[in-house]
């Protein structure tokens, strides 16, 4: 009976396997299929476009094909991040010009979105990260931690590359304080295969927009401080380039024109930057020189531009009098100026050429009630109006081939 | 001596474990992430059953399948959302892959449990920026105590009976308060502590309440109860 008890109890004991996970599982048959979910992603269909909303934590996704209709559904908010209790604000995204994949950049950065005794969250004092989204599946492929305040992001023209800014009016601060020892962020090199940090150079005081010329040997940034930085990426340790905008260009500390944005020419190489200070877009041409000739004042805060696909226009929205502006580029006039439906549209901060006749603008709203995406005529003629997210700060065009 | 051995073989067989049974053991066993400091199992906090008269933080299991996202919305993948519970509350090694037999069989589990009709997301509203709640009743306080922190905090001011010993002793931290938060109410401290957990620059691996598993009513009357000032 003694024996009976033993042989049963180490019978027993054989049956619980072991539940640490660094010890191999039993060996088990499946008959399930392991962790189905919901149809929620869209995918790339036959064309999207894509916002990213920075104070919800979403991508609104709406359908290309209907542009120019007077609806244009939104086929999915989807939401991005990492952390599903705390608002982690996408500040701009990027898409594979494959489409196989999509870049979220996660800021870090969003005033009022958390308070308690323990402090303030989304203050701009953790580093951001970018997030790699499979294009086919909305599945994260890897992620890159990047600095804090990270800013815009472009991926390479052969898609081997992701350029990050990172907009730091906090170091400005740390710096004119004498807590940090310069004003100056860097840009961050992805390696897109691997997901790692290729490089971080310093570039300049709060980089902001930035884009890669056509051959994808030069990245442009347009920053705070009165100036463009043009970084070399087919040289040695990537140097830097920094030209001021102007002759009257001041510094971090004093700055009088506070580049935010730029758009390369795809005909010249000419690139465009919008100065929301002196409320112009002044012109540094591909052989690195300003070009006073060719600058264009437009009033108000002008944002994120856009060519018309043939190159032909500058599409420029302005903050402040929320308007869209038609610019040549080859002499710098003024050649139209839209205006928006205002009770559907405030604070435009990116305009989309999406054809020679159809302009997609993002329209930021007031940071706490849903932001929208007009579709205009170039004629100024409001083709259709949809309800995003909150704080819409970025529009891309998704397709596969 | 032949009994023992028939006996012996018929337990073995019966407790072969199937992919459906192991992972119910992962979902019960704390050892499932792998750490000495973690004193929790998925059933800490989460419900598989309905009839459960716990508070508690996370939703219940059963229907997760049919639900068209997780996290309020947050995160429309089960596997990521039960990895982020793996890896912040239970100090897990890392997010579960679907391919390895560990996560498949706690999968296997999960699908084993009663389906529900198609629904959205089940609601979770973070109280973001939190404000000063007044303690109320303390007799109501005392049963919202017992079911939604005595598990982990054990019994007022001596922590009998916690499931783990990281758990601050309650209500006596907030004796602290004075002089790690000059001039903040203490209740304040709480009500942020109760809302955010360790999210929002708070830290620790408690989880948050949210509005709908723990209303300001119930919060006030928890207050009353501990005699939080
Ligand atoms: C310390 C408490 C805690 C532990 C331990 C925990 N969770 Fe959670 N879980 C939560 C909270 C809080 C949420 C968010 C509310 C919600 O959506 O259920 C959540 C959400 C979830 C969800 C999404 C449910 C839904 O429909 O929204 C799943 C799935 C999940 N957890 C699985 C697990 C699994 C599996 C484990 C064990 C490996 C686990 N959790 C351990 C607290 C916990
Ligand atoms: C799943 C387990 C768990 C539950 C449920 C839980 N707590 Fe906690 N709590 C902890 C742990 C662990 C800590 C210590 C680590 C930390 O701060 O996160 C803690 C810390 C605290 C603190 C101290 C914060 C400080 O000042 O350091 C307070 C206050 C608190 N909990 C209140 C509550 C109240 C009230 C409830 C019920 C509404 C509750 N907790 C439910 C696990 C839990």
């Amino acid at each position: 009976m003694k024996r009976l008890a033993f042989v049963v109890l180490l019978a027993l004991g054989a049956c619980r396997p072991s539940s640490d996970p660094s010890l191999p599982a039993p060996s088990l048959t499946f008959s399930t299929p392991t962790w189905p979910e919901p149809a929620w992603w869209p995918g790339a269909g036959n064309g999207r476009l894509v916002l990213s909303n920075s104070r919800d934590d979403t991508l609104s996704v709406l359908d290309a094909t209907k542009v120019g209709q007077a609806t244009l559904p939104e086929v999915a908010r989807v939401p991005v991040g990492l952390n599903p209790v705390e608002i982690e604000a996408p500040h701009h995204a990027a898409i594979a010009p494959d489409g196989s994949a999509l870049y979220v950049n996660l800021s870090e950065y969003a005033p009022g979105t958390g308070t308690g005794p323990h402090g303030a969250h989304g203050t701009g004092t953790i580093d951001g990260k970018v997030l790699k989204l499979d294009g086919a599946t909305g599945h994260l492929l890897g992620t890159t931690r990047v600095d804090r305040n990270s800013g815009d992001l472009e991926v390479s023209p052969d898609g081997t590359l992701v350029a990050v800014t990172h907009y730091d009016l906090l170091r400005i601060q740390e710096a004119q304080a004498g807590t940090a020892p310069s004003p100056d962020a860097r840009v961050v090199l992805i390696d897109t295969a691997s997901m790692t940090q290729r490089a971080a150079v310093m570039v300049c005081a709060a980089p902001h927009g930035v884009r890669f010329s056509k051959d994808g040997k030069r990245l442009y940034v347009a920053c705070y401080s009165d100036e463009v930085a043009v970084v070399q990426l087919d040289a040695k340790d990537f140097p830097v380039t920094r030209i001021k905008v102007a002759a009257n260009a001041g510094t971090a500390f004093e700055a009088r024109q506070t580049p935010y944005a730029l758009s390369v020419s795809p005909l010249t190489g000419d690139v465009f930057i919008s100065c929301p200070r002196s409320g112009d877009v002044r012109v540094l041409t591909a052989a690195l020189t300003i070009d006073d000739g060719r600058r264009t004042l437009l009033g108000g805060l002008p944002q994120l531009s856009g060519f018309s696909p043939d190159g032909t226009t500058l599409w420029v929205p302005t903050q402040g009098d929320d308007r869209v502006h038609a610019v040549d580029p080859l002499t710098g006039t003024r050649t139209a100026s839209l205006n928006v439906p205002r009770d559907r549209c405030r604070n435009v901060h990116q305009v989309l050429a999406l054809s020679s006749t159809l302009l997609a603008v993002v329209c930021e709203g007031d940071h706490v009630a849903p932001g929208s995406l007009v579709v205009l005529g170039t004629d100024g003629t409001v083709k259709s109006v949809t309800d995003v997210g909150t704080f819409p700060d970025y529009i891309g065009l998704w397709r596969t081939p | 001596m032949r009994r023992a051995l028939v006996l012996a073989a018929a337990l073995l067989a019966g407790c072969a474990p199937t992919a459906q049974s192991y992972g119910e053991q992962l979902f019960n066993d704390p050892q499932f992430a792998g750490s000495k400091f973690n004193a929790w199992s998925c059933a800490t906090c989460h419900a598989v059953r309905s009839g459960d008269a716990r508070i508690l933080t996370g939703h219940p299991m059963p229907g997760l399948f049919q639900r068209s996202a997780t996290w309020g919305g947050a995160l429309p993948r089960p596997i990521d959302a039960a990895s982020f519970c793996y890896v912040a509350f239970m100090r897990g090694p890392g997010a579960l892959s679907p391919d390895e037999p560990h996560s498949k069989a706690l999968s296997a589990y999960l699908q084993s449990l009663p389906a529900a009709a198609p629904s959205g997301p089940l609601p979770f509203t973070v109280v973001a920026n939190v404000v000063d709640v007044a303690p109320g009743d303390a007799v109501r306080g005392k049963a919202v105590y017992q079911q939604a922190c005595q598990a982990c905090h054990g019994e007022p001011h001596t922590g009998n009976g916690r499931n783990s010993t990281l758990a601050t002793i309650l209500p006596d931290v907030q004796d602290d308060y004075a002089s790690v938060f000059p001039g903040v109410k203490p209740t304040l401290v709480f009500v942020e502590k109760i809302r955010h957990g360790q999210f929002l620059g708070i830290g620790g691996n408690m989880p948050p309440f949210s509005q709908e598993v723990l209303s300001d009513d119930d919060l006030g009357a928890l207050l009353g109860y501990l005699g939080v000032r």
